[in-house]
C-alpha cells in the first residue's frame, strides 16, 4: 500500500455477536478491525470507512450477504474493496453464486483461523498490486497523452518561425525584392539549406511519434512500382550529378502494379537513394528490383563507405547516425532509415542491411505484392 | 481585373510574407489580425479568395470557417487554409469545417501563387506561368 505506515483495515460483517468479537480478537494483532452486525451497517461503515476488505456473513436477516456485496459492488466508492464471504453456507452453488457476484474468495464455516489470516493477506497484496498497476498505467497513459500534445505543439510553434526563414530567403532567391550581389544569394541559399534542414527534422521526429503512437494512417490502393522507382530516381538525380555519380536502376519485367501506400514506398525509396548517394563518393549506386516468392523484391546499392559490422545493428536505430570515423560530416537527421525500417514492417514487410566496411552497403526490403488492410 | 484576396493571419510577419509574395503577383490584398476582424473585413469588401490561419487568438480557424460558410453571402467565397497544423486528422477537420483547401507551413513562395490560384476563376488569375519573376532560382533548387 502507498499508505506506508497505515495497518489494513478490514471489515467483518456478521449478525452473530459472538462471530464478530471472535474474528476481532483473532486479526486485531495485524490489522485495524471495524464490525458490523447487519447488512445496512455494512453498507454504511464501507462507505465511510473505506476498509481495504471486507469478511462477509451471508445469511443476515434483512439485507443478506450477497444483497451487500452486489450493493458494494455497484457503487464505484466501494467496488474495488475485495471482499471475502465467509459463510457456513456449504453448498457449490452459494460459493459460485458469491464468488460471480465479484467476491475474491469464499470461506465456509466453521473455519480455520490461520487460514483465514493467510487468505486475508494474500488479498490484501493482490489488492495492493492491482491499486499499484492502475496508478502505473494512468501514469503512463498520462505522459503518453502529454507526449502527443507536446509534440503537436511543438510541431506547429516551430513551423511558424520558419515559415518566415523559408518564406522569405525564398523571396528574395528568386528575385521578387531586388538583384542579389553573388555573396549574398550564396549566403542565403545556405540559410535556405539549413531552414529545409530544420523542418526535415521535424518532419522526421513528427513522423516517427506518428508512427510509434500507432497513428500512421497507409494508404491502400494498386500504384505502379517501376513508375514510382523511376520518379524517386529522378527526385535524387540532382544530388548524384552533383557527385558525379550514377544512378542506374533494373527493374524485372514483371514489377509492376502492386498495392499500398505509393507516397511511403515512395518516401522509403527516396530515403534509401538518398543514402546511397550520401555515402558513397565515387562509383555508383544501382537500385534492383523484382518479383520473387510473392513478394516484391527492392534493393538499393551503393559502393561507398559501407558500415562496419560492429554498426549494422544500430543503424535502424533513431538518432543513430553511426560513427564515419570522420567529424560527422554528412548531415542528415539520423532518423530516415529508422522511418524506412517502421514503415516497410507497418506494410508487412522486412528491411535488411548488408555491408562491408569500405567497399559498400546493401540495403535490401521486401513488401508483400497484395495485402489486405489491417 | 485580377481578385482581391483576404489573408487572416495573426502572425504580423506571416502576413507580411504572404502579402508580399500576392501584390508582387498583381493581387489586392487586405489583412485581418483575428477571426472576429477577418469577418468583418470579409462582408465589407467580398473577397475573391479567403487565406486563413487556423491558430488565431480568441476565435480559431475553424470557427471561422464555419461561421464564412454559414452567411449566405459570403459562403460562396473559397477559402484555403494556410497553417502550421500538420499532425494527422488536421487536414481532415480543415476540410470539415469549411475550408476547400489546405496549404501547410512553411509555404514554399515558388509555388504559393500557383496552390492558390486554382481556387480563383482563370481571369481573376496572374498568370503565374508566365511571370518573368517567377524563372527565378528558390524554385530550381
Amino acid at each position: 500500500m502507498s499508505q506506508l505506515k497505515r495497518r489494513p483495515r478490514v471489515l467483518i460483517v456478521d449478525d452473530i455477536k459472538a462471530n464478530l468479537r471472535l474474528l476481532a480478537a483473532a486479526l486485531r494483532a495485524d490489522y485495524d478491525i471495524e464490525t458490523a452486525a447487519d447488512g445496512a451497517q455494512a453498507l454504511n461503515t464501507a462507505r465511510t470507512i473505506r476498509p481495504d476488505i471486507v469478511l462477509l456473513d451471508i445469511i443476515m436477516p434483512g439485507m443478506d450477504g450477497y444483497e451487500v456485496c452486489r450493493e458494494l459492488k455497484s457503487d464505484p466508492a466501494t467496488e474495488k474493496i475485495p471482499i471475502i464471504f465467509l459463510t457456513s453456507k456449504g453448498d457449490v452453488q452459494d460459493e459460485t453464486h458469491g464468488l460471480a457476484l465479484g467476491a475474491v474468495d469464499y470461506i465456509t464455516k466453521p473455519f480455520s483461523l490461520p487460514i483465514v489470516q493467510a487468505r486475508l493477506a494474500t488479498h490484501l497484496a493482490l489488492a495492493e498490486r492491482t491499486a499499484e498497476l492502475a496508478v502505473a498505467l494512468e501514469h503512463a497513459e498520462e505522459a503518453d497523452r502529454l507526449k502527443s500534445a507536446f509534440l503537436a505543439t511543438m510541431s506547429h510553434e516551430l513551423r511558424t518561425p520558419l515559415n518566415s526563414i523559408i518564406g522569405f530567403t525564398g523571396i528574395m532567391l528568386m528575385g521578387l525584392v531586388g538583384p542579389l550581389a553573388p555573396e549574398q544569394e550564396k549566403q542565403l541559399i545556405m540559410v535556405q539549406d539549413s531552414a529545409r534542414h530544420l523542418l526535415e527534422l521535424i518532419n522526421d521526429v513528427l513522423d516517427i511519434s506518428k508512427i510509434e503512437a500507432g497513428q500512421i494512417e497507409l494508404a491502400h490502393g494498386p500504384f505502379d512500382m517501376r513508375t514510382t522507382i523511376q520518379k524517386s530516381i529522378e527526385k535524387i538525380a540532382p544530388l548524384a550529378e552533383k557527385k558525379g555519380l550514377a544512378v542506374t536502376a533494373v527493374i524485372a519485367p514483371p514489377v509492376g502494379q502492386i498495392v499500398g501506400d505509393r507516397r511511403r514506398v515512395e518516401q522509403i525509396l527516396i530515403n534509401l537513394l538518398g543514402n546511397a548517394v550520401k555515402f558513397t563518393e565515387r562509383g555508383e549506386v544501382r537500385i534492383e528490383s523484382q518479383v520473387e516468392d510473392g513478394w516484391l523484391v527492392t534493393r538499393v546499392i551503393d559502393t561507398g563507405i559501407g558500415i562496419r559490422p560492429e554498426d549494422v545493428d544500430s543503424v535502424f536505430k533513431p538518432f543513430q547516425q553511426v560513427d564515419t570515423g570522420t567529424t560527422r560530416q554528412y548531415e542528415g537527421t539520423g532518423l530516415g532509415l529508422s522511418i524506412c525500417k517502421r514503415l516497410v514492417e507497418s506494410m508487412g514487410g522486412r528491411i535488411q542491411i548488408e555491408s562491408e566496411w569500405g567497399k559498400g552497403s546493401r540495403f535490401v526490403f521486401i513488401l508483400p505484392l497484395e495485402r489486405t488492410p489491417a | 481585373m485580377k481578385a482581391t484576396i483576404l489573408v487572416i493571419e495573426d502572425n504580423e510577419r506571416n502576413a507580411y510574407l504572404v502579402t508580399f509574395i500576392l501584390e508582387n503577383f498583381g493581387y489586392q490584398v487586405v489583412q485581418a489580425r483575428d477571426g472576429e476582424a477577418g469577418i468583418a473585413l470579409a462582408l465589407q469588401v467580398k473577397p475573391d479568395l479567403i487565406l486563413l490561419d487556423i491558430q488565431l487568438p480568441v476565435m480559431d480557424g475553424y470557427a471561422v470557417a464555419r461561421e464564412l460558410t454559414r452567411n449566405g453571402e459570403l459562403r460562396v467565397i473559397p477559402i484555403v487554409a494556410v497553417t502550421s497544423y500538420a499532425m494527422p486528422g488536421d487536414r481532415e477537420r480543415i476540410l470539415a469545417a469549411g475550408c476547400v483547401g489546405y496549404i501547410e507551413k512553411p509555404i514554399n513562395p515558388a509555388t504559393f501563387v500557383a496552390e492558390i490560384e486554382q481556387y480563383l476563376p482563370a481571369s481573376k488569375r496572374s498568370n503565374v506561368k508566365e511571370s518573368p519573376e517567377f524563372a527565378g532560382r528558390a524554385q530550381c533548387r
